[in-house]
């Protein structure tokens, strides 16, 4: 009890210095549980283990079960080549580095693996700081991540395998099916039946989600396949649609419980951290930290995505996922990696997790967009007068465009996406790739002389800038917030704030319903 | 990878079991308590799959902790003091008179004086783990009667741990003197004020700051949660209290904190999963063998359960000017002998003062007693009918009016916001100023201060906030979430449930699903902004009107 408790408290210091500091919480679990070996508490070698495997298993089931094949409908192709492709790459490339860095083939391939996803909680967390989950990057981000996932729990497989146990990894992946096709059964029979039973209630559903996962644990352990095999194809019976939204409750308190348990305990495995130590996981960091983004800009553009999108999507994946440090437990455990290598992984994911939210955020697109080869600038007029600027070119851009062309309007955009104004440019609509707070650029843009300026700014600091520079023209600004609209109505534009005009159009509707019956009529069935 | 493939196995195996039999239950109507020791028996003692471990046994304590720590986390500190009195009359009275007519009737059968006193002790505590837990499921724990229960058995737990310390005494060749004795009771109840104390104190000046900045993430006051029941457990342990108290004191203490819902739905699936295991472990560590052997004995000893210790409930606390049927929900609830019995016997067993036969004796009414108590528990409305048109209740002479003991209506015919971001924010603070009624949910306290309607700290994803906001019950359930995974479990469960549903959608493209489970309305904020701009637009006489 007191080392549960020992590790909780570790875990729970962790968690708190994450949120004070906006970091992700990983790192700093890992970071407090080593705090603990430092202090001279050493768990007893039972605790430890236990502690690792029910938390792997929760945590890895956990994983299992966000892989909705909803997500993946329709874009499984391009998920298929973009995943593959970027962990090929990254994963040859740490190989490479590996290898000539002096490690033996073995630890090479661990490394390789290890490193070659991205993590899917950090990345999360950051969309949902940011607010960004439903942007058409954080969709194909998402599909990437899960995709990555499931192929590194498969070579995983194949790892645990690799010094000739149980026939070799080839043997290994062979079995893999056998416990894959039990899960997609469950996931489409027997799910369906369970959750047409509504009376069973939670405590029985979450009982099921227990057994489930350690039917399948037991299913890989008769196999000879590592148990997350297991854990994870159990997570995948419940991804989907109802099932892994009504689950999620269930398994958020179980899998938060034992991954703190997990990350606190793992880090009492690693070695004390020497300089030159530091160094090797320095250079595959920034190795990690350069390759990354650019491939993963690369595949986003590819499958579609503008150029600000592409770059969001590749600076969201610039780091290892949490998948790394239970690769580092399996070659741990398999006697492969020693203490110093298990060290190493650690740090390395650290590391990149940590940069995550200073990399992955609009301003630092912004600056990396600047870099990117611009579209030929029209030949626009040496001066722009009585037309409407249009600054930021998004889903409401092209709503109201039509309607201002129809009625004869001039109309000129202002955005810093160059796929976004090559894309303009090619309809012959006028556009200037910039920044739109650029007072330089709005003032190129004939912002005081216009008839109107429609804004829709990231941030309401630049919405500020816009109003200064525009001076005495109607300034459109769309806002989020209550104290973002009074601001701007303060400086003389005119806000727009898009939950009022929904709350507007709800209340109608509330009210001609309420009206028409006393009651809000229920649906059928 | 693993290294110790026997825990996880049999981890395994106590889960399946549970399963298996807690779906028959189902099918039957069996309380899930009883299937789990059902299961713990067939994969303990009848087929030896299973062995208790240190590992099972560590989860087991895990699991009372947090069910403990639940209950504090619903009552208050207030709503304890409400049932105070009744608690230590009831819980004190009950004690006495079991144990002497308990005794008298051990020393009729046959038993040594020694072996009377130790089996009439073991029938004297119900436990508190089987009655909360059944609470727990029928959603009764903040009913007055489950307020009672919940007193009386921690009287009952402080009772105990001076009966343990006098009873261990025995066995000892010097006996437990007067003073020894003394001295046990001095320090348990030393030991119950110094912990109330602190963790009240605590729970006044220290934490309310640290935890109210940790709520803006539940994840943190989670963990912190867990570690403040952890350190309750351990200083209980410390001052020789049990780890009930402890965890229940540690509850009760972050029960006067606003995020104590949020918390304890949180904990609540964490904690089934542990209890489960311990049910089943209880089961797996019955020895039932002798008990058969001497049946009537059993029959006879668990029918004075069953039956006695309610009636000497009932009597006392109707006698308090409880009505008859605050009296007998609370009695019922008594109708059982607890964990504690088995500790009891398992030390005296263990100390040479009794036989191993009454060890399997007191497993054997345990069973028994566990499992028909569960059905008094879960079915006591039933019960109480059936023995009231029978005229058995008469005897008592108990208030009939149970004015101001039924708890108060449940929400209704309301309207729930889910989500106060600026649109739940907006439509709560409309559709309240229209006359509706109006509960907003949010998992952030911040968000939801300075509404003008009831809030609710939570998250959807459990079913348990939905059960609390009345979702079956409302009018309509509006979410103003941008969490599309969120969104579409409210229209599953508002589509289950019969409730309409309008909701918040970000991407358009998502449309057809929420059509699909019957959404009566969508909110479309981006498009609705748009058509503002424009009519800015013809307001500004750029665009035609």
């Amino acid at each position: 009890m007191i080392e549960i408790a020992a590790l909780l408290f570790a875990a729970a210091v962790g968690v708190t210095i994450a949120n004070w500091l906006s970091l992700p919480g990983i790192p700093l679990l890992l970071l407090c549980g080593w705090g603990l070996t430092l202090a001279g508490f050493t768990l007893s070698p039972d605790t430890l283990s236990k502690s690792l495997e029910l938390g792997l298993a929760f945590l890895v089931f956990a994983s299992g079960a966000e892989l909705d094949p909803r997500r993946l409908h329709g874009r499984a192709r391009e998920t298929l080549v973009a995943t593959l492709v970027q962990m090929v790459a990254i994963g040859t490339l740490i190989y490479a580095g590996a290898r000539w860095m002096g490690y033996g083939n073995r630890i090479a391939l661990h490394f390789a693996v290890a490193f070659s996803a991205s993590s899917t909680l950090v990345a999360t967390r950051q969309l949902r700081r940011l607010g960004q989950t439903l942007e058409p990057f954080a969709r194909f981000s998402t599909r990437v991540l899960l995709t990555q996932d499931f192929f590194v729990v498969l070579l995983l497989a194949a790892l645990a395998t690799v010094d000739g146990r149980a026939g070799g990894p080839l043997a290994a992946l062979a079995k893999v099916p056998l416990l894959l096709a039990p899960a997609l059964a469950c996931q489409r029979w027997v799910l369906p039946w369970l959750l047409a039973r509504r009376h069973f209630g939670e405590e029985t559903l979450l009982l099921f989600l227990l057994a489930a996962l350690f039917l399948f644990l037991a299913g890989a352990g008769a196999l000879g396949l590592p148990l997350i095999v297991g854990a994870f194809f159990a997570g995948m019976v419940f991804s989907p649609f109802p099932a892994s939204s009504v689950v999620r409750g269930q398994l958020a308190s179980l899998s938060e419980f034992f991954a703190a348990l997990f990350f606190t305990t793992l880090a009492q495995l690693a070695a004390k951290p020497e300089p030159a130590l530091l160094a090797k996981a320095a250079v595959f960091a920034v190795l990690i930290l350069l390759v990354r983004p650019l491939l993963g800009t690369l595949f986003a553009r590819r499958a579609g995505l503008e150029s600000r999108a592409a770059v969001e999507s590749g600076l969201l994946l610039a780091q290892v996922s949490e998948y790394a440090l239970i690769v580092a437990l399996v070659g741990f455990q398999s006697g492969i990696l020693g203490r110093e290598d298990f060290a190493l992984i650690g740090l390395v994911t650290a590391l990149t997790m940590t940069v995550t939210p200073f990399v992955a955020d609009d301003r630092m697109a912004s600056r990396l967009l600047r870099f990117w080869r611009k579209p030929r600038q029209p030949e626009t007029r040496p001066e722009w007068r009585d037309h409407v600027l249009m600054i930021g070119y998004g889903a409401g851009g092209k709503w109201i465009m039509k309607p201002l062309l129809d009625a004869g309007v001039e109309v000129l955009v202002v955005d810093d996406d160059p796929a976004v104004a090559a894309q303009l440019h090619a309809k012959g609509i006028a556009c200037i790739c910039g920044d739109g707070a650029d007072p330089q650029v709005l003032a190129a843009a004939g912002a005081v002389r216009a008839r109107a300026v429609l804004a829709s700014p990231r941030r309401v600091a630049d919405a500020l800038k816009m109003l200064r520079s525009a001076a005495g023209v109607p300034v459109i600004v769309r806002v989020f917030e209550t104290a973002e609209a009074d601001e701007v109505r303060r400086l003389g534009g005119i806000p727009v704030m898009n939950s009022s005009a929904g709350a507007d159009h709800f209340m109608d509707w509330f009210r001609q319903t309420t009206a028409a019956s006393e009651r809000v009529p229920k649906p059928a069935g | 990878m693993m290294t110790d493939a026997t825990y996880l196995h049999s981890l395994g195996l106590i889960v399946a079991a549970a399963v298996v039999m807690a779906f028959a239950a189902k099918l039957v109507k069996m309380p899930t308590i009883v299937a789990f020791l059902l299961a713990g028996l067939v994969i303990g003692p009848l087929t030896g799959l299973v062995a208790m471990s240190h590992a099972l046994e560590l989860i087991s304590e895990i699991g009372i902790a947090l069910l403990l720590f639940i209950v504090g986390l619903e009552l208050s500190l207030d709503k304890i003091r409400e049932v105070g009195r009744v608690a230590v009359v009831a819980g004190i009275g009950q004690v006495v008179f079991t144990a002497l007519i308990g005794f008298g009737l051990t020393l009729l059968m046959g038993f040594t004086p020694m072996e009377s006193a130790f089996l009439a002790t073991a029938l004297t505590f119900s436990s508190t783990v089987v009655v909360v837990k059944l609470l727990d499921e029928k959603r009764e724990m903040d009913s007055l009667y489950g307020r009672i229960a919940v007193g009386i058995f921690l009287v009952q737990d402080l009772v105990a741990i001076v009966m343990l310390t006098f009873l261990a005494g025995l066995g000892r060749d010097t006996g437990a003197g007067p003073a020894e004795l003394a001295t046990g009771v001095a320090k348990a109840f030393g030991g119950m004020i110094l912990l109330l104390g602190t963790t009240l104190a605590a729970a006044k000046w220290i934490l309310p700051r640290p935890f109210a900045w940790a709520s803006r993430s539940p994840e943190t006051t989670f963990l912190w949660s867990l570690c403040w029941c952890f350190l309750a457990v351990l200083g209980a342990k410390l001052l020789g209290l049990s780890l009930e108290i402890g965890a229940f004191l540690a509850g009760l203490s972050l029960a006067q904190l606003p995020f104590n819902q949020d918390v304890r739905v949180r904990l609540h699936p964490l904690m089934s999963f542990f209890i489960a295991v311990f049910f089943v472990s209880l089961g797996v560590k019955m020895d039932l063998g002798a008990a058969l052997a001497s049946a009537w004995t059993v029959a006879a000893l668990s029918l004075f359960v069953l039956i006695g210790n309610p009636f000497i409930f009932i009597w006392i606390i109707s006698r308090m000017g409880y009505s008859e049927k605050t009296s007998f929900f609370t009695g019922v609830t008594v109708a059982q002998i607890s964990e504690f019995s088995f500790i009891l016997v398992t030390m005296g067993v263990a100390n040479g003062i009794v036989a191993p036969e009454i060890l399997s004796l007191t497993a054997m009414i345990g069973l028994i007693t566990i499992s028909l108590s569960s059905y008094f528990i879960l079915y006591n409305r039933q019960l109480y009918d059936f023995c009231r048109r029978a005229g058995w209740l008469k005897f008592f002479r108990a208030r009939q009016d149970d004015t101001g003991e039924a708890p108060p209506p449940a929400i209704s015919d309301h309207v729930i916001i889910v989500g106060i971001n600026s649109l739940g924010r907006e439509l709560a603070t409309r559709l309240a100023a229209d006359g509706n009624r109006v509960l907003a949910i949010d998992t952030d306290p911040a968000k939801l201060k300075g509404l003008p309607c009831e809030t609710l700290l939570g998250n959807i994803q459990y079913a348990a906030v939905l059960e609390e906001a009345g979702l079956r019950r409302a009018r309509l359930v509006v979410s103003a979430l941008r969490i599309e995974e969120a969104n579409e479990l409210l229209a599953y469960h508002c589509r289950a449930e019969g409730v309409s549903y309008a909701t918040n959608v970000m991407d358009l493209g998502g449309m057809d699903h929420l059509l699909a489970m019957d959404t009566r309305y969508m909110i479309t904020p981006k498009v609705d902004g748009m058509k503002r701009a424009r009519k800015e637009l013809e307001t500004l006489g750029i665009l035609p009107s």
